[in-house]
Formats: structure tokens, sequence, C-alpha cells
């Protein structure tokens, strides 16, 4: 790490959106890292009395416990439904999902596009550890081929459980949504390429930009029977080989979100 | 005081708009009333029809077997509920459009040509209207003057422009009927 | 007043945007769907947030959220769709979430067909998701009555911070009958202090449905039950017809009952002693109202549009003190008051 690198985790520390207890999550799992960037972020921004989040069924289940701002705790893959009907009836607040790839990518892929494909303007965090983390470790809809889990013993095998899913490719296609990233967090470049997404998202939200989804690539050492380290070198050997960096869209069309915002604006100002 | 009606024909015939004009004349005149349209997959292969209670008490059930007043706008109409009508009822129906001979002794059988009707408003097609001012004449259920009002106050906006017609032709379907005793009707009617 | 003329599910929705209703979310499924129309039509004008959902499992997510930030909110759908609606009615339950669910029910079991059905009782009655839940579930049987009881239950979704059913069918939803639309008038209701909204000024609002802690979901549980017993003794709403001097009484709620009360008015002509009880809140169940009732020696027979539902909650409150009979239709066979009255008569 670098002197720049460390400076960043002593802001870190000290985030507001983040309360005074540690973590719970094991070691070298991506989501401490995760959530960190996003308490960072939002002190950054000044918005966190008007933050709202959504903790997923996952391993982040648990996120109301660590966040310091409201919090909402849905459905297995329901958080784009449920930030739907929080944004529509507060657009003043800033509202965001986070969800694991068994959340967004299996049993809650309907709510993720109809959401982006409305263009509702929140802020989507997706956290593809690439297995199902909370129920210890079954096979994810982004499982890579040849990935062993523990309902794929000898390996995915894709003629009988098909491809991983490449959620951001496939959210890129629909014309509703904003901002359409993947990164990830397993190097002090990539945390750092990771924050910056992460809040120019939230500032999508905040300039009424619509729908974004930043998918973030994440270790989970204790279901792939890593050492955090080499957990860190499986994600960038086989993770990002399959699942490529970058941005796949970023087309703020105000005017679509605008005719949308005009509709709802009124909406509950006077709660 | 208790009248079951159905009015029965074919989706775009406005069968639901002669049921909701009734029901609402019905209100107007401190009547109870119910009136329960077909939906869903009844109004697939193009039919429609629409049941309406009109009575001095309150009215429990809105559905019915049985009418005692059946107004059929065409023949599959005719054939799917002239045999429902109670025994001394009263079916008036289109005689333009339905030939289907059903024959009952039971029952009065008031035909109305809503198409020689309606050949002196210019093309309008509003049989539903014509069939409408026929049944107040003939049933005495509704004041027509409360069927006008409903007409004023239900027609949507967009369709401002046929309430004058509508009015007209109505009136047209009930001074055919009007005053001509039911009895001598059928037998004049049928002969 | 003058009266209107509409039809059950568009009153319903207007009595919601009356009550304040300020988000409904909604997909379609027949007969139902004149409210999420309506409410596309009218809602945005008085400054609430419509949804076309792109499922049932959505829509319900989405009234989730909408309650959490505080709102009044509203979803409405039919038999399938209240099916899938299940795990997010259990969480508004344990997240103790006011919300408004409209079943207008049809047919089933499956796809089953679109007419007149009343057999999601059990499935309103009992709780119908998982865990000991329950909700007020209201059962209207005119237009006036979808009207008053759909205020009434915004005002107790709010009062009690639990979800709400207004349980139909399809004839009320389809039928169109004169009703006085009385203006709303809210009562006293407590803050919504714990609603998300934004930490300014205050500690941040947790709202969930998860209690890990040791004994701390069993707590929650006997919050929810006090809660429940609360309604028993407060919100059990019901109507009698002829009860005084009856040997048998006909038990029938929402259509049925329009049916029933047909068939026991023919019935008193003939000079029967018969009467007859409805339900308008059906949990809270009128159990003790019956109870006193057998006790006094009347036979009850419960008249249905289903296989015999809500049969065995009239049994349970007789409990075992005198005879409870069934008539029923399943699969939206539609009795008429001719019928009952046939099979009425002989009892009495
Ligand atoms: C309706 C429903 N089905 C299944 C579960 C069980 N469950 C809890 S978490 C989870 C998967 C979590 O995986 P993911 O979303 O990838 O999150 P991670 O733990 O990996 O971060 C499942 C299947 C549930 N809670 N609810
Ligand atoms: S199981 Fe995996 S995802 Fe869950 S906390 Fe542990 S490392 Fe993180
Ligand atoms: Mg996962």
């Amino acid at each position: 790490m670098n002197a720049k690198d460390v400076k960043v985790e002593k802001t870190v520390e000290k985030a507001r959106s983040l309360k005074n207890v540690p973590f719970r999550y094991c070691p070298g799992c991506g989501h401490t890292i995760i959530h960190r960037l996003i308490a960072e972020v939002i002190d950054e921004l000044n918005i966190r009395e008007r933050t709202i989040g959504i903790a997923p069924v996952g391993c982040a289940v648990f996120a109301y416990d660590y966040f310091n701002f409201d919090m909402l705790e849905a459905a297995h893959g329901r958080p784009p439904a449920a930030a739907t009907g929080m944004k529509r009836t507060l657009p003043d607040k800033i509202v965001f999902s986070y969800q694991g790839d068994g959340d967004l990518a299996a049993i809650g892929t309907g709510e993720i596009i109809h959401a982006a494909n409305r263009g509702e303007n929140i802020t989507v965090f997706f956290v593809n550890n690439a297995t199902y983390g909370m129920t210890g470790g079954q096979m994810a809809p982004t499982t890579l081929p040849g990935q062993v889990t523990t309902t794929t013993h000898v390996g995915r095998e894709i003629n009988t459980t098909g491809y991983p899913l490449r959620m951001s490719e496939m959210l890129a296609t629909i014309e509703g949504a904003a901002l359409i990233a993947r990164t990830a967090v397993d190097s002090p470049e990539n945390i750092r390429n990771a924050k910056k997404l992460i809040e120019k998202a939230f500032k999508y939200q905040i300039e009424d930009k619509g729908f974004s989804m930043i998918e973030i690539l994440s270790p989970c050492p204790t279901n792939w029977g890593m050492t955090p380290a080499r957990a860190a070198i499986w994600l960038r050997e086989e993770m990002m080989h399959y699942y490529k960096l970058g941005v796949f869209k970023d087309n703020p069309t105000d005017s679509q979100n605008q005719t949308k915002s005009s509709g709802v604006s009124a909406v509950m100002r006077s709660l | 005081m208790k009248k079951r009606v159905i009015i029965a024909g074919s989706g775009g015939q406005g069968i639901l708009f002669f049921g909701q004009l009734l029901t609402y004349a019905a209100m107007l005149d401190g009547l109870e009333v119910t009136c329960f349209p077909s939906y869903g997959a009844e109004m697939r292969g193009g039919t429609a029809n629409c049941t309406v209670i009109i009575s001095d008490s309150v009215i429990g059930s809105p559905v019915i077997r049985n009418p005692d007043i059946l107004v059929v706008l065409n023949d599959a109409s005719y054939i799917r509920f002239s045999e429902k009508l109670s025994s001394g009822g009263i079916l008036i129906y289109d005689s333009s459009v339905v030939n289907s001979g059903v024959h009952r002794e039971d029952i009065k059988t008031i035909k109305v040509p809503a198409n020689d009707i309606l050949s002196s408003f210019n093309g309008a097609r509003s049989a539903n209207m014509a069939m409408l001012g026929a049944f107040i004449a003939v049933t005495e259920i509704v004041e027509i003057d409360s069927v006008f009002r409903a007409l004023d106050e239900i027609t949507p906006s967009r369709r401002r422009a046929s309430l004058d017609v509508n009015k007209a032709i109505i009136m047209k379907g009930y001074s055919s009927l009007y005053d001509v005793p039911l009895n001598t009707l059928e037998g004049n009617l049928k002969g | 007043m003058n009266k209107a003329l509409m039809k059950g599910n568009e009153a319903l929705a207007l009595a919601a945007i009356h009550a304040g209703c300020k988000f409904y979310a909604g997909y379609p499924i027949t007969p139902q769907n004149e409210i999420p129309e309506y409410m596309s039509r009218t809602l945005p004008a008085w400054g609430g947030a419509f949804v076309q959902a792109e499922s049932e499992i959505a829509a319900i997510n989405m009234v989730f959220g909408a309650s959490a930030c505080g709102a009044r909110a509203m979803t409405s759908s039919s038999s399938p769709g209240i099916s899938l609606k299940q795990e997010g009615i259990s969480f508004l339950a344990g997240a103790e979430l006011p919300a408004v669910i409209v079943n207008m029910q049809r047919g089933g079991p499956g796809l089953g067909n679109i007419s007149a059905s009343q057999a999601d009782y059990f499935q309103a009655v009992k709780g119908g998701g998982h865990g000991d839940y329950r909700l007020l579930v209201l059962a209207p049987f005119t237009v006036q009555e979808i009207w008053d009881l759909t205020m009434l239950a915004f005002d107790k979704a709010d009062e009690y911070r639990n979800p709400v059913m207004i349980l139909g069918d399809s004839i009320l939803g389809q039928m169109m009958e004169p009703f006085i639309p009385t203006p709303y008038m809210k009562p006293a209701l407590p803050e919504k202090t714990w609603a998300l909204n934004g930490c300014a000024g205050r500690q941040p609002n947790v709202v969930k449905s998860l209690f890990v802690g040791e004994g701390e979901l069993e707590e929650k549980n006997y919050v929810l039950q006090d809660k429940y017993r609360r309604m028993k003794a407060k919100d059990v709403r019901f109507q009698t017809q002829d009860i005084e001097d009856a040997e048998l009484i006909v038990v029938s709620f929402g259509i049925a009952a329009r049916i029933s009360t047909e068939a026991v008015s023919m019935l008193r002509k003939t000079g029967k002693r018969v009467g007859h009880f409805r339900p308008i809140t059906l949990f809270p169940f009128p159990e003790k109202q019956i109870h006193d009732l057998a006790r006094r020696g009347a036979k009850f027979i419960a008249v249905e549009l289903n296989a015999g539902q809500m049969v065995e909650d009239v049994r349970l409150a007789v409990n075992g003190k005198s005879e409870v009979l069934f008539y029923g239709r399943p699969g939206g066979g539609v009795i008429t008051p001719e019928e009952l009255y046939d099979r009425l008569k002989d009892e009495c």
C-alpha cells in the first residue's frame, strides 16, 4: 500500500455513515470493504441524513447494523421493487439497494431488470462473489464454469447449469439504465476505482439522471475455501477473466428521466 | 316491485351503456338498483351482457339466472338467453337483426325494428338507444326524463356530440311503442 | 348528499385515494383490473404515485418500500396474484408495516376461472404466508361498504401497524350500485416516527423483520399476538338480520351474504324462524357473538362460495353448543337465492 491508500483507510475509520461497531464479516470478505466505500462516499457527498439503504437477504443482511442512516431490510431479491416504492414516495431522498448475486441475478432477476427498464432513479450495488455466501456456498448464477460449490461438487457443469450470467452486460442493453459498470475490490487500485464509481452513481441519482448499477467483484474466502490473499488472486485471475471490468453504459438521458420525475415530483413531499 | 333485466348482444353494440343508463336512471328515480356487466373472458368472442335489477326494496344477489325482462340485440344472445326468461316475462328484441325463432307461449314478445327507427338519423347506428327507448315505453320501470338526465350526466365529454342524437333516438324508440297495451302489441307484432 | 354510481372496483380505488393513499402498485389480473386502471388515471393528480409492477411479487414489495417510508400504500389483485404476494405480506406483518391489500377473489385452485368465489378465506384469515401473523380482514358486501371499509382499512392499518386485507370477489368488484360517497374523516393516529425518511435530527430508523438475537423473535411474536388480541377486543364487526327469535341462523359474508339475505327474507315471509349473521371482519371473527347465539340454542348454517372454509370458524365459535351445517358451491359456482331457499326450508 502506498501513502495515499493509508490516508483513505484513515478517513474510513471515521465515516459518520458507519455505526461504531466492528464488522462481523469473515476476514478478507469483500462486503467489509464495500460497506466502507459506500459510507465514505455518503459522508463526502454529505447525504447521510437523506439516504435510505436497503439490505438484501444474503451475508449483507446485517448491513443495517453497520450503516448509520435509515435502513430497510427487504425480502430476498426484492430490493429494486422496495426501492421503487421508496423513491416514488420520497423522490428527494437518496435510495440505494445492496444486493448479492443470488439476490439480484437469480431470485430477483425480474425486479432488477424492470427497475432498470423503468429508469428508476435509484442506485444499486451488486456484490458478485460467485456464490451464495450466506447459505453456505451453493452455486450462484454467477458461479464460474468448473467452480466447485456445495451444489456443484465436481465443478459447475455448463451443460446442466448454464453459463454464468453477466448482469452488467445484460443491463447495459436496457434503454432505461443510465450507468452500468463493473469494478472489483481485490486491489488498492480497483478499490479506488470502485469508490469513484460508487460516487458517480450516487451523483447520478442526486442529479436525477436515473438508474445506475455498480457491479463489484468481491472475494468470499470462506466459501471459496481460500485464504484472503489467495482469494484476491483467484478473483483477479479467474473471475476477471470472465467478468471484464469497465463501464458498460454511461448515458444519462435527462429528458427521459425528467418526464418521469415530473410525474412523481409532487408525491409525498408533504409527508 | 322488483324487475330483473338482462340486456344482451355483441361487443360494440353498447350493451353495457344501455345497462349503465338504465341503472343510473333508476338511481335518479330513487329506486334500489344493481348492475352486473359481463367481464373478462366472457367478453372474448364478442358477446356482451348486463344484468340490471331494479327494486323498491334492498336488493340481495345482483346475479340472477332467470330474468323477468330480456332485451336482445343479436341472434347469439337470443339463442343463449330466451329460454332463461321467466314464465310471464317480456322479451324485447331487435327484429332488424334477430332472425332466430324460439317460440314460447308463456312470454310476451316485443319486436323492435331498430333499423327502421334509426333510418331517419342519417347513418346513426345506436340500436342500443332505440331499444332503450322501446324498453322504457314497454316496461315503464324508469322515467324517460331520468334516462335523459342520466345520459347528460354520464356521457363522456369526448362523446358530447352524440348526446342530442341519442336522446332523439331514445325518444323515437319510446314513441314507437308507447301507449300500446302489451297484449295488443304482441298480437299486432306477431301478426 | 348525491349518490354516485360506480363499479365496486372503481369505488374502492376512489375511496383509497380519498383516504390519502399515496402509493399504488399492481399487476393486471381479472376481475380487479379496474383498480389499477382507475389508479393510473387518478392517483397522480392527487399527488400519489402509480406503478404497474412487473409481477405481484414486485408490487407487494413496492408497497413494502412505500409503506416503510410512511406513505399510505395499497396493492390489489385476485387469487393467483394474492398467492404470489404472500411472502411480501408476511414481511409487512413481521416488520409491522401498514398496508392495504385487496383480493377480488376468483375461482381456484390454480388458474381456476374468473367467476365469483370465496375460496381464499383460509388464506386471508389464517395467515396466508409463513409465520404466526394475522391480517385484519374486512369483507364488504355492497359498493357502499366497499367505499366505507376501504377508508377504514387505511385507518386500521395505521392504527395497528399491520396489513389489512379487503376480501371481495368478482361480483362485488364488477357490479355497479349507487352509493353515498361520504367524505373521509381521518381519525387521530399516532405519528409514524418509525418511518424511513432520512435521519436528519434523529437516530437512524431500521425497518426489518429479521430478529436473530437470543429470544428476540419470540419477544416480537408476543408483541404481534398482543396486537391481534387488541383487534379481537376492539374491532369485531358484524351485522344481523332477524336473529332475535331465529332457530336457524345463516352465517355468510360478502357476496354470499347478499344471496343469503334474500333467501332469509323469502323464508321469513313463509313464517320460518330464520335469521342471518354477517361477519364484516373475518379476522377478528365474531366468535363470541356466535357462541352466545349458539348457547341460546340456535342452529347454524354457513353459506359460502367455496367447499367449506368459514364454517370451521363457526364451529370453533359454537364449540359444540349447537349444530353447524354447511351449504356452498366451490369453483366459481354462484348460489341463487332460490337454490338457498330450497336448501334452508327443510332445516327450519
Ligand atoms: C425466498 C427465500 N429463498 C431462499 C432464502 C435463503 N437465502 C438466504 S441468502 C441466500 C443467497 C445469498 O446469496 P447472495 O445473494 O449471493 O449473497 P451473499 O451471501 O453471497 O452475499 C439464500 C438463497 C431466503 N432467505 N428467502
Ligand atoms: S461467507 Fe463469504 S460473503 Fe459471507 S461474510 Fe464470509 S466471506 Fe463474506
Ligand atoms: Mg453471493
